[in-house]
């Protein structure tokens, strides 16, 4: 008897099996594939080490801005997804090796969920029949395929994020179905790799859910870059490796050797027996509480299979609530201090509300805003770059509802922002915190006490930046 | 039931065939000359003179709801008025031969009655008995009003005073007779024998009844009318009276002065009508509603039809009934035939009939008829007629200034004291006895077995070592009851009780057991099954001045009785603006193990009706304590006992329950175990469940759990529980109560409301499930255990470690349930 089965080794799952085990309960993780999940395996891991390679190859080709002459620069794209598969394969065995050292029982197999008893929950495996008193369901998401007239299952052109990451070569060019964080940073890598990369997407702005106007920066730099965007764009065909799409009622084609489908992932639900739950779902994912608590006693969900939130640091964060109240510990989910970011060159990185959202939910706010330029350090490093900070706060108490940023290394400093807004800091409170100096994160600083500039007029002074 | 009567075979299997006696239609046949020898020419002008009276009463009315003016007044009553212009002579035949003993109940159109039976009783009254009545009466108050200017006997300021003490009340006045809260439709005034008219149809029907037992068991002079109206003869309640009233045992079990019929005349006034069906020919099927009387009892309840338009017909008809009653051959049944011309209230068109019916009445009309007839029999003459109806204008007139006066006739100022009405809804005596005589016992009290078994028995359940000792030793939560019981039949004369299987059985969970033997039948006796009748007559009787405690075996027959509970018994104290007391204890056994229909716990609904104090004990300690309580009290309790716990023994007072009287605050809940990290509230027998969750989260959770038993829940004290939430800061409720609109969602939201700072979590409720109650068997998936009320702190308060819950308290859950109405 179990304390508590897991089904599903990505980030929701392996952290709250080690968080679990630390705690001493008894633990099984059971993962049909690899430990570690699409985050390890499939999307944040290797996209992030492929993204470096690019990085440095923009750097090389790039330094005589810096008066560091290369010559002859070129890349291996072989090398680069070995390295991309020796970097996952050592994660993933240190992850397996956690769960080893805090006594996880990890099973590889498909998980089947045949009931709930008097005794607990009972869960079939080749290995093992599992009985756990309580369940934790981590199944994670897949791409969503859109029905789309001939967009089929992934295949040689049709791609997603799976097999992208397992191309032999680089792509001449390449169609992007969907620019969200997925399809951005793949655009990022291939462009940097010089393939011609054009994105369809639906909405009027590229990465739907970051702030609108440093989504728009960074749209503006890429194209700059040589991608070409076609916004408020409705793909209604493929055939082949041709594409066609509408725009203001006007037909387009456009072919490309690979066509990347990255409009969006559905929740797994199916195939591990949940229907002998009687779990409650919503909008295709289990729906929960902010326990993380199923409509069935005793059984929990975290991660993507809940279809909202769909990062990996939710996912760990919602398993530790899960764990914590298991464990006695009095624990709610808030999604109010979730970071997002996207890698692409430049990064961006935000926490909290957007001036978007925050108008959409009728929250009084103010906000300031200065070039990531007004950090030394950010001009010191980035040559002829651009960025931007944006703090919004609340109107009435100061207090931290958001913070956004487009420049390097914004996917490190955001963290601070994140310690802000979950420990409810005011700009009174946070004026009081030392930075470091030089550092780039010095433009939170500056950017708080640019309230101090801002008069009578509570939105915003109004530096602008292009 | 009595082993006394045999019940032979070869008797009840014989063949034979039931014959009625004829039931005479409109038999009287007498002309003004024959009644001379009767009559004296002041009675025959004085029948003339209350018809008159009453007739521009309701004329007053009428105009003012019309028109908004009489005779030159304006005013606005937007309240109810339902007149019985035409029903002239039923009301003043009826009342002809009452006095002041005599008690007539009403319905919502019963001006008339109340005028008739006023100008009657008042005729029989002297001088000083009617100056003592009017002075006091609420302090003289209406008396100082009326005697203002008044020049003439004490008989007309009498008129005057009964006149404007019902306008006063219908136009919701202070100085009305039941101080304006009444009003039309429930005015009544019983110093003059004037009971409370009601204005839910038939709704004297089974109160009247109780009135009469008032009388019997009391050894009280006068006979009691019930006046229903014809369409009120489908209502069950009305049956229910009628068997309540017709029971054999009166005439066959009841002993000594106690033997014989109800003194009760049902009369039914019967104009032909309901709102608009048509009694005879549409709603109904008895054709002639004196015929129901043959279905009732061996006599045919004496029923008889009388010519209702002539107010002589029923005069002789009332004087030959009340011979019967005085030979105790009660109940009777009087079909008294009459006709409104006025509509159902003022907003009816009539259009469920013609005018030239309505006009075809009015041509023999009652009034102008009998005053022909005097004429023409030389008693008066028109003059004179005519003389007395101008003075009755003139009175008119009178009585309507002075009642739409605001400075004599102010409303309650509910500005200035606000909670006047609130401070009527209870009457909050302590009253040992309701009358000072010597009680009628079968033996001493010491004499009784079961006072003697009992006094065997330990009043506290452990022993020295803790061992609780065997069920039949332990002195049981059925002992407290009986105790307390049984020390009032001892004190108080007028206590009755009764129900089904009360007497002989015991009752069916043998609270009484002993009773039996204590008692003569008239203060002890089995009811038909018909709960209308039992908690119906329990009102008619406390109204007159006794105490009763009727029994309702099961809290699922509740529905049965739904009128009397909700509509009667907590509305006539402060509706009389608290002349009448009503001190009813209702017993109510809450079921387990048989079901749907015998297992619910309705408490809730009760406590969610002004006017009813509501109590569950869960020990014996309390069952004694809160029954003397209620047993000392004026007010009506509903007194909730599970049967799940009838047989549980003292487990608190380690010093045993007293064998002497004590008595135990209504409101005031009890911490039966202390404790620091939560707070459990039960209401009623869940409580030994929440103490054995309280054991398991003290063993396996180390959460220190306080044990709260709310013992009664109106009226509730909540600082205690608040005290309690200042230590614990989470509470968790508990009942058998279903959950959905429970009092303990009430109790979860004052606690929020008066603790919100307290609080480190919402409170939880944990009822039974929204279903039918299954079988015993699967009770466990039903009412909440032990196990619901851990899980539910797990889930919803605060995370127990290593807690694996077994039942479903998840948010989603409760929503789809509550989408599903389930």
């Amino acid at each position: 008897m179990y304390d508590l089965a897991i089904i599903g080794g990505g980030p929701g799952g392996y952290v709250a099996a080690e968080r679990a085990g630390t705690k001493g309960l008894k633990v099984v993780l059971i993962e049909k594939k690899e430990l570690g999940g699409v985050c390890l395996n499939e999307g944040c891991i290797p996209t992030k080490t492929l993204l470096y390679s690019a990085k440095i190859y923009d750097n090389a080709v790039g330094g005589s801005k810096y008066g560091v002459e290369s010559k002859e620069v070129s890349f291996d794209f072989g090398k680069m997804m070995s390295r991309k598969q020796k970097v996952v394969k050592k994660l993933v065995g240190g992850v397996g090796a956690k769960m080893k050292m805090f006594n996880v029982k990890t099973i590889k197999d498909t998980a089947y969920i045949k009931g709930r008893t008097q005794q607990g929950i009972e869960i079939s495996t080749s290995e093992e029949e599992i009985v756990a008193a309580h369940l934790l369901i981590c199944t994670g998401s897949e791409a969503f395929i859109p029905p789309i007239p001939g967009l089929g299952e992934p295949g040689d052109v049709i791609l997603t994020n799976r097999e992208i990451l397992e191309l032999k070569e680089k792509p001449d060019s390449l169609v992007i179905i969907g620019g969200g964080v997925i399809g951005m940073e793949f655009a990022s890598f291939f462009n940097s790799l010089g393939t011609k990369v054009t994105i369809i997407e639906m909405l009027d702005e590229i990465l739907c859910g970051m702030d609108v106007e440093m989504s728009a920066m960074l749209r503006q730099m890429y194209a700059k870059k040589g991608i070409e965007f076609n916004l408020s764009s409705k793909v209604t065909k493929v055939e082949g490796n041709v594409v066609t799409f509408e725009k203001d009622g006007k037909e387009t084609m456009l072919s490309g050797d690979k066509i990347l489908v990255s409009v969006g992932r559905k929740p797994v639900t199916t195939g591990f027996g949940l229907e002998n739950l009687g779990v409650e779902l919503f909008r295709g994912g289990i729906k929960v509480d902010d326990k993380m608590k199923t409509n069935v006693p005793n059984v929990f969900a975290a991660g993507d299979v809940t279809g909202f939130s769909l990062l990996a640091h939710t996912a760990s964060r919602e398993g530790e609530v899960v764990v914590n109240n298991l464990c006695g510990r009095e624990d709610r989910m808030r999604y109010n201090a979730i970071p997002g970011v996207v890698y692409t060159n430049p990064e961006i990185a935000g926490v909290g509300l957007t001036e978007e959202a925050a108008r959409q939910k009728g929250i009084a706010y103010k906000v300031a805003k200065l070039p990531m330029a007004y950090a030394g350090r950010f001009i010191a490093e980035n040559e002829g770059g651009s960025g931007l900070c944006k703090v919004l706060v609340g109107a009435k108490y100061g207090e931290v509802l958001g913070v956004h940023m487009l420049g390097n290394p914004s996917s490190e400093m955001i963290y601070g922002a994140c310690m802000a807004i979950e420990a409810e800091l005011t700009l009174k409170e946070l004026e009081e915190v030392v930075f470091p100096h030089p550092t780039v994160s010095e433009i939170f600083k500056e950017t708080v006490f640019d309230f101090g500039h801002i008069t009578s007029n509570a939105k915003s002074t109004a530096i602008k930046v292009s | 039931m009595p082993k006394s009567q045999f019940i032979d075979p070869k008797q009840v299997r014989k063949s034979g065939k039931i014959e009625f006696k004829d039931i005479p239609v409109n038999q009287y046949d007498k002309s003004i000359e024959d009644e001379k020898v009767n009559f004296s020419k002041k009675q025959f002008i004085a029948i003339y003179h209350d018809m008159a009276l009453i007739r521009h009463f309701e004329t007053m009315i009428n105009l003012i709801k019309i028109r908004g003016e009489y005779e030159g007044i304006e005013y606005n009553h937007p309240g109810p008025a339902h007149l019985s212009i035409g029903q002239e002579s039923a009301a003043v035949g009826m009342a002809y031969h009452l006095g002041v003993d005599d008690f007539i109940f009403g319905s919502h159109r019963s001006h008339g009655e109340i005028l008739a039976k006023g100008m009657s009783a008042i005729s029989k009254m002297s001088d000083e008995e009617l100056n003592d009545m009017m002075k006091n009466f609420f302090g003289g108050t209406i008396l100082k009003i009326v005697s203002d200017g008044h020049q003439g006997d004490m008989k007309s300021l009498a008129r005057r005073f009964l006149v404007y003490g019902t306008l006063a009340e219908i136009f919701a006045r202070e100085t009305g007779f039941n101080k304006g809260l009444g009003g039309s439709m429930h005015a009544f005034f019983t110093p003059l024998g004037v009971y409370p008219n009601n204005a839910i149809v038939g709704g004297s029907g089974d109160i009247a009844v109780g009135a009469a037992l008032y009388k019997k068991v009391n050894q009280k002079d006068g006979i009691v009318v019930a006046n229903i109206g014809d369409a009120s003869m489908a209502c069950g309640p009305v049956w229910e009276g009628l068997a309540f009233a017709s029971m054999d045992q009166f005439e066959q079990l009841w002993e000594g002065a106690y033997k014989g019929g109800l003194p009760i005349i049902f009369n039914i006034m019967n104009n032909q009508y309901g709102m608009g069906g048509q009694t005879c020919g549409e709603t109904m099927g008895y054709d002639i509603a004196a015929r129901i009387g043959a279905g009732v009892n061996r006599d045919s309840m004496h029923a008889e039809r009388v010519d209702g338009y002539n107010p002589l017909a029923v005069i002789d008809a009332y004087k030959r009934k009340m011979e019967l009653i005085k030979d105790k051959k009660g109940p009777i049944l009087l079909d008294v035939l009459t006709y409104r011309y006025s509509g159902h209230s003022p907003s009816d068109a009539s259009s469920y009939r013609t005018k030239e019916e309505i006009e075809a009445w009015e041509n023999q009309d009652c009034i102008v008829s009998y005053g022909n007839e005097l004429v023409k029999a030389g008693i008066t003459t028109q003059k004179e007629l005519d003389a007395i109806q101008a003075d009755i204008v003139e009175l008119m007139k009178y009585a309507m200034t002075l009642a739409i006066d605001e400075k004599v006739s102010p409303r309650m100022d509910l500005e200035k004291h606000p909670e006047l009405i609130g401070d009527m809804i209870f009457s909050n005596q302590s009253v040992d006895k309701m009358e000072d005589r010597p009680v009628e016992v079968n033996h001493p009290m010491e004499e009784n077995p079961r006072v003697q078994q009992i006094a065997k028995k330990e009043r506290y359940a452990f022993d020295a070592n803790g061992k609780p000792f065997s069920k039949i030793k332990q002195y049981q939560l059925r002992d407290g009851l009986f105790e307390a019981i049984v020390d009032r039949f001892y004190k108080d004369p007028t206590l009755v009780a009764y129900g089904e299987e009360n007497r002989d059985w015991g009752g069916a969970f043998a609270v009484y057991r002993g009773l039996t033997e204590a008692l003569p039948y008239q203060r002890l006796f089995n009811s038909p099954i018909s709960e209308a009748s039992i908690i119906g007559t329990a009102i008619g009787y406390a109204m007159c001045g006794g105490r009763v405690i009727p029994e309702i075996m099961y809290c699922d027959f509740l529905g049965r009785c739904g009128d009397e509970v909700f509509n009667q018994l907590p509305k006539w104290q402060a509706m009389s603006g608290n002349v009448i007391k009503m001190p009813v204890v209702i017993r109510v056994s809450v079921g387990s193990k048989y079901g749907a229909q015998h297992s619910q716990d309705w408490s809730s609904l009760v406590a969610h009706i002004p006017g009813l104090k509501v109590c569950f004990p869960a020990t014996p300690y309390d069952a004694k304590g809160l029954m003397n309580t209620a047993l000392q009290g004026t007010d009506p309790v509903v007194f909730f006992e599970s049967q799940r716990i009838y047989d549980v023994g003292e487990q608190f007072h380690k010093e045993g329950v007293p064998e002497e009287y004590y008595e135990i605050p209504f409101g005031e809940p009890d911490i039966k175990r202390e404790g620091k990290d939560i707070t459990i509230l039960s209401i009623g027998a869940t409580v030994y469940r929440a103490l054995e969750a309280a054991e398991e989260l003290e063993s396996k959770y180390g959460m220190s759990a306080e044990v709260i038993d709310a013992r009664s829940i109106v009226p509730f004290n909540y600082e205690p529980v608040i005290e309690s939430l200042k230590k614990t800061g989470r509470i968790i409720l508990t009942s058998d109560a279903n959950e959905r609109g429970s009092f303990l969602k009430d109790m979860a939201q004052r606690i929020t409301e008066l603790a919100f700072d307290e609080l480190d979590a919402p409170p939880v409720v944990v009822g039974s499930r929204n279903w039918i109650t299954p079988a015993y068997e699967l009770e466990q998936y039903f009412f909440p255990g032990k196990d619901w009320i851990i899980d539910a702190i797990h889930e919803k308060i605060v995370p127990l470690k290593g807690h694996v819950v077994k039942n479903n308290f998840t948010n989603a859950e409760i929503i789809r349930r509550g989408k599903l109405g389930i």
